[in-house]
């Protein structure tokens, strides 16, 4: 048997953990290296993941493929693929089940399976360092994410190798390892600013017991975006210069979205910083354009507070619905690589009228709370201290009703697991069958919200209302919907078929599994 | 005992009884509780009875079963915590008294004298039968002939007691020979 391990699965860097004899091993690379790029870069013959791969960005944008976790679980009409289709040098296309499939070499690749590609290189980093097989792990998700966006992450797992333990929400499992091991009782809350995603928590810890109270968050809001804000406003400026337009140029912009990245992290030590792209825009004559500028801290702060506040506005209002405010709070906990940005700190510190706590590193947090929660999960020794967390689920889980509306059976912070059954009759004689249109979101309207499924209940041809099928709706401890529909007057269990799941099919999950033990088709790092 | 059995134990145990508890047993409450003492109760049940607590080396029925207990432990708490929800579930719990005031009544009765509990011929047959099976501590066999006894009885309350009873004594016998007993098992539906 193998071991098992935390991956923190992150838009932009990814981090594995585990516990060994009692302590919490961050695995580092063979360079020493505690996080990794999620970047997967194809090459004719072979697969390179992590920092190599990111380097190839430049070079090989084509077949450099980064951020997946922004378009997994999604559907291909979604704005946000359409973005990345715009802006992405590799090719973004519709696959069958209406989901996103990225292009490279011509050859097709869904989200899961770049995911995947990023987890596998986490296991082998993990069974370097370690020397023994990783075969299980606790994977984290933002809290906010949908559930596609979790089923899509399990079948990464699964491609990977892995026997995916339990889906962890990231703020929790940052709370988990601020709290782990100190016999203290407090409200703490988790801003959670990471590479592609925003999410806060709100969590009760008294001793050995975490309960989350409130979630919420922004699944398109993380340091991505601060990256792409700031690179058109470089772009902007350098079109007025040269008199081009770069609307098409996706190496101009890919030059520029590398500057204002260094340009973030240079910011947060000083003042100032000068970017300098001696070769920003080379013409077909083969003439090369500069593009210099002094970006200051000002100016950023200006280009990106649209998004600070947005952070700011969900976290009050995650305060209002946990009934809590800014006093009741006793720790604030500021993860992902975002808030070591002092703009975002700042903000946080000022909303929450209090000092940030820095006793866990932002980057790694998550992947060390993980890493605790699958040594509980796995571990039969008695002397393990039993934790218990208690998560809630994100978005609330509504039906459609007649005039499209939505009609909530779960709300949004209702813990897990949970189950709630509704009753449903027939409306026409002889019907035979029911459908019911599952989703999830706080829209009240159901085009606002996500479509889960189409379930639809083969029932037997009878006057109208005479069938009576009840339909039982569970949200299990991963997060993940599950849908089952009992009749009524027969008691027993309805057929119950599933329309419109998006993500790969359980097939093509099994093809695309990694052959991780005998991994010739992938580089090591 | 390792507190991991003993919980593995106290799903099983609860699992079979969940159609019968009300919302405060589950959380180890009293009806006409204070609020506050709701917040502590689910707390402790949780501390308790949390799927993960008997996940380790589990088997998938077991983890199933704890889902389910801890579903309606949630369940419980969601009423309960709200003050209008938990008015309407008193209603509830009193306009079914009645009835359930006499079934208490007997079920006391039959607590104290087991062999009274049948309340039909056949039922009976079967659960003389699952007595001395339970005699003989053959808790494979007690469970079979109470599996009999619930057909023509569904609804009796000691029968499904005595069930999960016999379900803790197999699962201690199981433990003393090492678990090479035997696996047959029943799940009350």
């Amino acid at each position: 048997m193998g071991l098992a391990v935390g991956i923190d699965l992150g838009t932009s860097n990814s981090c594995v953990a585990c516990v060994r004899n009692g302590e919490v091993i961050v695995c580092v690379d063979s360079e020493g290296r505690h996080t990794q790029p999620s970047v997967v870069a194809f090459g004719t013959r072979s697969v390179i993941v992590g920092h190599r791969a990111k380097k190839q960005l430049l070079h090989a944008p084509e077949s450099t493929v980064m951020s997946a976790k922004r378009l997994i679980g999604r559907n291909f009409e979604d704005a946000e693929v359409q973005r990345m289709k715009a802006r992405s040098a590799f090719g973004v296309f519709r696959g069958d089940s209406g989901d996103p499939r990225f292009r490279v070499h011509g050859k097709a690749y869904a989200p899961e399976e770049i995911s995947g590609h990023v987890l596998a290189h986490m296991k082998r980093i993990a069974e370097a360092q370690l020397g023994e097989v990783v075969d299980k792990a606790v994977i984290t998700v933002p809290a906010y994410f949908n559930d596609p966006q979790r089923q899509a992450t399990r079948d990464a797992a699964q491609i990977a190798g892995l026997e995916c333990l339990r889906i962890l929400n990231e703020p929790t499992a940052a709370a988990l390892a601020y709290g782990y091991g100190r016999a203290q009782k407090k409200r703490i809350v988790v801003y959670d600013l990471g590479g592609g995603t925003f999410d806060v928590s709100i969590l009760r810890v008294d001793g050995d017991l975490y309960e989350v109270i409130a979630t919420a968050g922004d699944t398109l809001l993380g340091g991505d975006d601060f990256d792409n804000l700031c690179a058109d406003e470089l772009v902007r400026m350098f079109e007025a210069q040269v008199k081009q337009s770069f609307a098409d140029n996706r190496t101009v912009r890919m030059r520029m979205r590398e500057a204002a990245e260094m340009a973030k992290i240079a910011l947060s030590e000083s003042e100032e910083v000068l970017i300098d792209l001696p070769t920003a825009w080379r013409t077909v004559q083969g003439v090369d354009h500069a593009f210099t500028y002094t970006l200051n801290r000002h100016t950023y702060a200006r280009w990106v507070l649209p998004l600070v506040q947005r952070t700011l506005l969900i976290c009050e209002e995650t305060m209002r619905s946990a009934k809590m405010n800014m006093r009741h709070i006793d720790a604030v906990l500021l993860v992902g690589g975002m808030t070591r940005y002092p703009l975002v700190r700042e903000a946080a510190q000022h909303l929450f009228g209090r000092m940030p706590d820095t006793s866990v590193n932002p980057d790694e947090a998550v992947a060390v709370g993980a890493a605790i929660q699958a040594h509980m999960l796995t571990s039969t020794d008695a002397m393990t201290s039993p934790t218990v967390l208690l998560d809630v689920t994100p978005q609330s889980l509504s039906i459609r009703t007649m005039g499209g509306h939505c009609d909530v059976l779960i709300p949004h912070n209702t813990p897990i697991p949970t189950e709630q059954s509704k009753v449903f009759h027939t409306a026409v004689d002889q019907q035979t069958e029911v459908r019911i249109a599952v989703y999830q979101g706080e829209g009240r309207h159901a085009d606002m919200n996500e479509l889960l499924g189409q379930f639809v209940l083969d029932v037997p041809p009878m006057p109208r209302g005479q069938v009576r099928v009840r339909v039982t709706f569970s949200i299990d401890v991963d997060g993940i919907v599950q849908v089952r529909a009992v009749d009524d007057k027969l008691a027993k269990e309805a057929s119950i078929r599933i329309e419109a799941r998006g993500g790969m099919s359980p097939e093509e999950v099994r093809e695309a599994q990694l052959d991780t033990l005998n991994a010739s088709d992938i580089t090591p790092a | 005992m390792d507190p991991r059995l003993r919980t593995r134990f106290e799903v099983e145990a609860i699992q079979s009884l969940l159609p019968e508890l009300s919302h405060y047993h589950l959380l180890g409450l009293t009806p006409g509780c204070a609020q506050d003492e709701v917040d502590a109760g689910f707390r402790n049940e949780s501390r308790r009875l949390h799927p993960d607590r008997v996940s380790a080396g589990a088997s998938t029925e077991l983890k199933q079963l704890a889902n389910e207990v801890f579903k309606a432990i949630n369940e419980a708490y969601r009423v309960l915590r709200d003050p209008d929800l938990r008015a309407l579930y008193d209603q509830s719990l009193n306009s079914g008294k009645g009835r359930e005031d006499e079934d208490a009544r007997r079920t006391a009765e039959s607590v104290r004298d087991p062999s009274k509990a049948a309340r039909t011929p056949k039922g009976e047959k079967y659960w003389k039968m699952a007595l001395q099976c339970w005699e003989a501590r053959d808790f494979t066999g007690c469970k079979m002939q109470i599996q009999f006894a619930l057909t023509f009885e569904p609804d009796n309350e000691v029968f499904k007691d005595w069930m999960a009873k016999a379900q803790m004594g197999l699962d201690s016998k199981k433990k003393d020979t090492g678990g090479a007993g035997n696996h047959y098992r029943i799940r009350l539906t």
